[in-house]
């Protein structure tokens, strides 16, 4: 009976795993990745969405990124709500070093965008320090309105940009 | 006594009457037009077959950058009455005015065999019927032939119009190319009118915001090949560079050159927050210039080297102030409604410049250092960052269009807002800084 | 002449004489002299250029990274090559005299901080104004207040320069903005070495005019911006007795109506001022650098018998504060725009209108002003 159970849930969430994967890859282009060059997008140990202590699997179904209003860097509740669950994931994963990146809309300066990209990254941060993160793993920088990920000029994409991403990197760096 | 008193009475009669009489009529004129003042640069002379090409081309340079001032008109060599053969022949004024110009222009051209290269010009003042100072003569070699056409250009422009020269001068400036989200970036070097580029930079990492030193040798920048923004410091000659180290374990971006080049400011985060910094090149030795929990960035030097104007939006918004560099409470120079950022100082001083977000737009505007006569040169979907001329008449900024294709390019304007026109670049281009006037 | 008149003539010449003899009119030593004007424009100014050599930047360490880009400048040099002078021939026109209108130099009494003793030519018969005649005490010089008036945008025509009729002037060359340091050619290496030696222009050939002697410019003295004052006060007779004795003279009792004379003519001449404003300024061509247009220069001129300014009689009087290339910028501007034949035509409408209503006489001179129109 037990083991039934177990068996069923199995199945049940990894459909629900490849449903997510569907919805985010079909997304744009781009999508919910980490766009950025550089160091950023290493694989951790395993790899593929089966596997859930993998950087692709926390990019993929935990959530990687949280959005901001315009010239704000306060979280909201749906941003803490995913900081949590992000938060729990980088405890429970604690091989990783991570990188937050904050990004802006490109309806700013640049010098300004860039200040805000590092503001956003900061509030992730001292968030998910607070949560029990080892302050030790994190790291912030700021691609300012550099990296969008929508590249239309209109709100729909703004909102899309304006954002912070939770990055992992594997090792001590 | 009667007698000096009906002296004095009639004296002070006559003071009111008949000196009044005869006193000016005194009108003040309060009305005026802007008119480009005409100007004729006949073909240069070639002094020697080999130079012939030469001649033809420091002529148009020479013609280009007049026009390109927005203060001058050429008069087209099809409407001359006199034609000029050679330099020494004498002007002839009446032909001159006949067709209307102001300023004449007259030049000879030499190169002996080896790459080596002579002008002779003159410079004449049509209205007045006077050669206008003295001819000069400048020798260099035939690589230095457009450079030897702005000296000319700046010296008419100079004497005419009695501003400073600004032909002769180099920008740099963020050579861009890849879609908008994917964007590749390089340094790159151009003339003033867009002739010449050269990149300065290899990688296409993101490179933002490069500043070139007041003698034109140096350019510091923020690179991201790191992973990180860190602060460059890039000889243009050499093309060699150095990280510039900055204390603690923020991080350094945007900075900018004082006028003795020996010291630079930039933005420094750590923890989420943003100051300003002073920083020594020779010995690395840095001090703090602001410490509020705001954003505080985009510092730009006064030219006498004594203040700084930034922005910050401690009063809620993005405002400029103006602080010393041996510290002080900032003052809040900018009150209009919108955002105000980028501050840039003019070389003059009289003015600073700045970009300006209201009602969903971006624009260019001046104002002066007290923050009064503010003025929008320009507006669009994203005009930003803006850069003087060595003269501090003309400003340089970067538009950029909207929506995914939309792409940079370099536009500049008189600080009247007249003259508004795009630098004629093959590639998008972004973030110009304007050098100084090469010796 | 009239009894007034003879009488009058004799009390001038007996105070004056007078005061003469008692020392009263012996110059202050602290005077600033005064220099004759003369008819032909303004001197040429010496223009300095700010050419400080740049700084050298701090040199940097060995580099991390392969230089990438090669860039070199090309340099130019300087060579203090000889240069032939240019030979300066206007071979259509015939060399040019400057003609002299007549000088009436002598009749602008000047009201101000110095005291200038009316010459002899003064003393004959100050013509007292009938009664029905304004009095023009409101003509006195008014503080030059510099405020600033935005322009018109007028939509520019093509001023065509009248060929025959401007100041035609071979006053030696304006020093070169871009003089050199000799020192600073021998001390900078060949290689390096750019700068721009400028020529020698010898003073030119048989037909060129001669060098023509620029007179000083009056700098009467340096006007600290003032408030706009009222220009529509009334400016009453200042001495009761001087009316008195007016009264006495002319039979006319300006105390019952000289102020309303008063008020019309500071009406008229403001109207006058305007429609000389209004016709000039088409002509009036800003396009100069930032430190120019914001100099107010004060110039002189006076129209001929058909009311017609003649540009010939120009001549700067006074300049607020600036450096002396902007004043020269300025200057030159003013001459060309009061050269331009059509401005000319419609200011020479303008002041016949007021001729016939005989409130300006020919000759009369009349002073313009040319200050900051806001553009920048």
């Amino acid at each position: 009976m037990f083991l039934r159970k177990v068996t069923v849930m199995r199945s049940i969430y990894l459909n629900v795993a490849i449903l997510f994967i569907l919805v985010a890859c079909s997304d744009s282009e781009g999508g919910f990745g980490s766009g950025s060059l550089g160091t950023d997008g290493y694989q951790g140990s395993g790899f593929g969405q089966n596997d859930i202590t993998s950087s692709t699997f926390f990019k993929e179904n935990v959530g990687d990124h949280v959005l901001f209003k315009v010239d704000e860097y306060t979280l909201n509740e749906v941003a803490k709500t995913a900081l949590d669950i992000q938060a729990n994931w980088l405890i429970e994963n604690p091989g990783f070093v991570i990188i937050v990146e904050g990004h802006a809309d490109e309806r700013g300066t640049r010098e300004y965008n860039l200040a805000l990209g590092f503001r956003r990254a900061q509030s992730v941060q001292e968030y998910l320090v607070a949560r029990g993160v080892s302050g030790l793993r994190l790291k912030t920088r700021s691609y300012g309105k550099e990296r969008p990920v929508e590249i239309c000029s209109v709100e729909r994409c703004y909102s899309k940009n304006r954002r912070a991403v939770t990055i992992l990197a594997s090792g001590s760096s | 006594m009667r007698l000096i008193w009906c002296g004095l009475l009639t004296l002070c009669v006559w003071l009111n009457t008949a000196v009044a009489q005869n006193a000016p009529l005194r009108i003040k004129i309060t009305q005026g037009v802007i008119e480009p003042l005409k100007f004729a640069v006949p073909a240069f002379e070639a002094e020697n077959l080999g130079a012939k090409k030469i001649a033809a081309e420091i002529s148009r340079v020479v013609a280009a950058d007049l026009t390109s001032s927005g203060l001058f008109r050429e008069i087209p060599s099809s409407r001359f009455i006199a034609q000029r053969k050679t330099f020494e022949e004498p002007v002839r004024f009446p032909d001159w005015r006949a067709v209307n110009a102001q300023a004449l222009v007259t030049a000879a051209v030499t190169t002996n065999g080896s790459g080596k290269l002579t002008v002779k010009f003159r410079i004449f003042d049509i209205f007045s019927g006077v050669q206008l100072g003295q001819g000069m003569q400048l020798s260099g070699s035939t690589q230095a032939v457009r450079r030897m056409a702005h000296k000319v250009s700046d010296q008419v422009y100079e004497r005419i119009i009695g501003e400073g020269p600004y032909f002769d001068s180099r920008i740099v400036f963020v050579s861009e190319s890849g879609p908008k989200d994917k964007r590749l970036k390089r340094l790159a070097i151009m003339d003033f009118d867009g002739e010449n580029m050269q990149f300065l930079t290899g990688n296409d990492n993101i490179v933002l915001a490069p500043r070139i030193s007041s003698d034109g040798k140096k350019v510091l920048y923020t690179s991201w090949e790191t992973g990180f923004p860190q602060i460059y410091l890039l000889d243009v000659e050499t093309g060699r560079r150095k990280r510039v180290n900055t204390p603690g374990d923020g991080v350094a971006f945007s900075p900018r050159f004082a006028p003795d080049n020996k010291r630079i400011v930039f933005s420094y985060e750590r923890r989420g927050n943003i100051d300003i910094y002073l920083m020594e090149l020779s010995s690395l030795r840095s001090a703090r210039l602001t410490s509020s929990p705001f954003i505080d960035t985009a510092p730009s030097f006064s030219p006498d080297g004594r203040q700084i104007v930034f922005e910050s939006d401690r009063s809620g918004n993005q405002q400029l102030y103006i602080l010393p560099v041996t510290g002080g409470t900032p003052k809040r120079i900018s009150f209009g409604k919108g955002r105000y950022g980028t501050p840039v100082w003019s070389p003059r001083g009289d003015l600073i410049a700045f970009t300006k977000q209201s009602n969903g737009r971006f624009g260019i505007g001046v104002m002066r250092i007290d923050g009064t006569k503010e003025r929008l040169l320009s507006a669009s979907f994203l005009d930003e960052g803006p850069t003087w001329s060595p003269n501090g008449r003309v400003i340089m900024f970067s538009r950029q269009t909207r929506g995914p294709s939309g792409a940079p390019s370099i536009y500049s304007v008189d600080i009247t807002g007249r003259n508004l026109r795009p630098l004629n670049l093959r590639a998008p281009a972004s973030d110009p800084s304007w050098g100084s006037v090469l010796p | 002449m009239s009894i007034g008149t003879y009488i009058s003539v004799t009390m001038h010449a007996g105070m004056v004489i007078l005061l003469l003899l008692n020392g009263d009119f012996e110059r202050d030593p602290r005077e600033i002299s005064v220099t004759e004007i003369s008819v032909v424009s303004a001197e040429m100014f010496d223009i300095a250029l700010n050419n400080t050599p740049p700084e050298i930047a701090a040199t940097i360490d060995t580099a991390l990274v392969q230089p990438t880009a090669e860039e070199t400048a090309p340099k130019l040099s300087i060579k203090p090559d000889t240069f032939p002078p240019q030979r300066v021939q206007p071979l259509m026109e015939p060399p040019q005299n400057v003609e002299t209108p007549p000088d009436i130099s002598d009749l602008l009494a000047r009201v101000e901080d110095l005291i200038i003793i009316p010459p002899a030519e003064l003393l004959t018969p100050a013509i007292l104004p009938a009664p029905s005649d304004s009095l023009e005490t409101s003509l006195k010089p008014k503080p030059r207040a510099a405020s600033r008036i935005t322009s018109k945008a007028v939509a520019p025509s093509e001023p065509d320069v009248d060929i025959g009729d401007f100041t035609r002037d071979a006053a030696s060359p304006q020093d070169t903005p871009a003089e050199i340091k000799e020192a600073q050619a021998a001390a900078a290496p060949e290689a390096s070495a750019s700068e721009i030696v400028p020529e020698e222009v010898e003073q030119t050939a048989a037909l060129a005019p001669e060098q023509s002697t620029r007179p000083q410019i009056r700098r009467m003295r340096q006007v600290v911006e003032t408030e706009k004052k009222d220009t529509s006060s009334v400016v009453p007779i200042i001495d009761p007795l001087a009316a008195a004795l007016l009264e006495a003279l002319t039979g006319s009792t300006p105390d019952s109506g000289s102020e309303t004379v008063v008020v019309n003519l500071n009406q008229l001449t403001q109207g006058l001022s305007q429609a000389i404003d209004e016709a000039i300024g088409p002509c009036n061509n800003v396009n100069m650098s930032t430190a120019a247009e914001q100099t107010t220069i004060l110039v002189s001129v006076s129209f001929d018998s058909n009311a017609k300014i003649m540009p010939k009689s120009l001549d700067m009087v006074e300049f607020l504060s600036g450096d002396a290339g902007s004043v020269n910028v300025r200057f030159e501007a003013a001459k060309r725009t009061l050269a331009n034949w059509k401005c000319r035509d419609d200011v020479s409408e303008v002041i016949r209108g007021y001729q016939k209503d005989e409130l300006l006489s020919s000759g009369q001179i009349i002073e313009i002003e040319f200050g900051p129109i806001d553009q920048f």
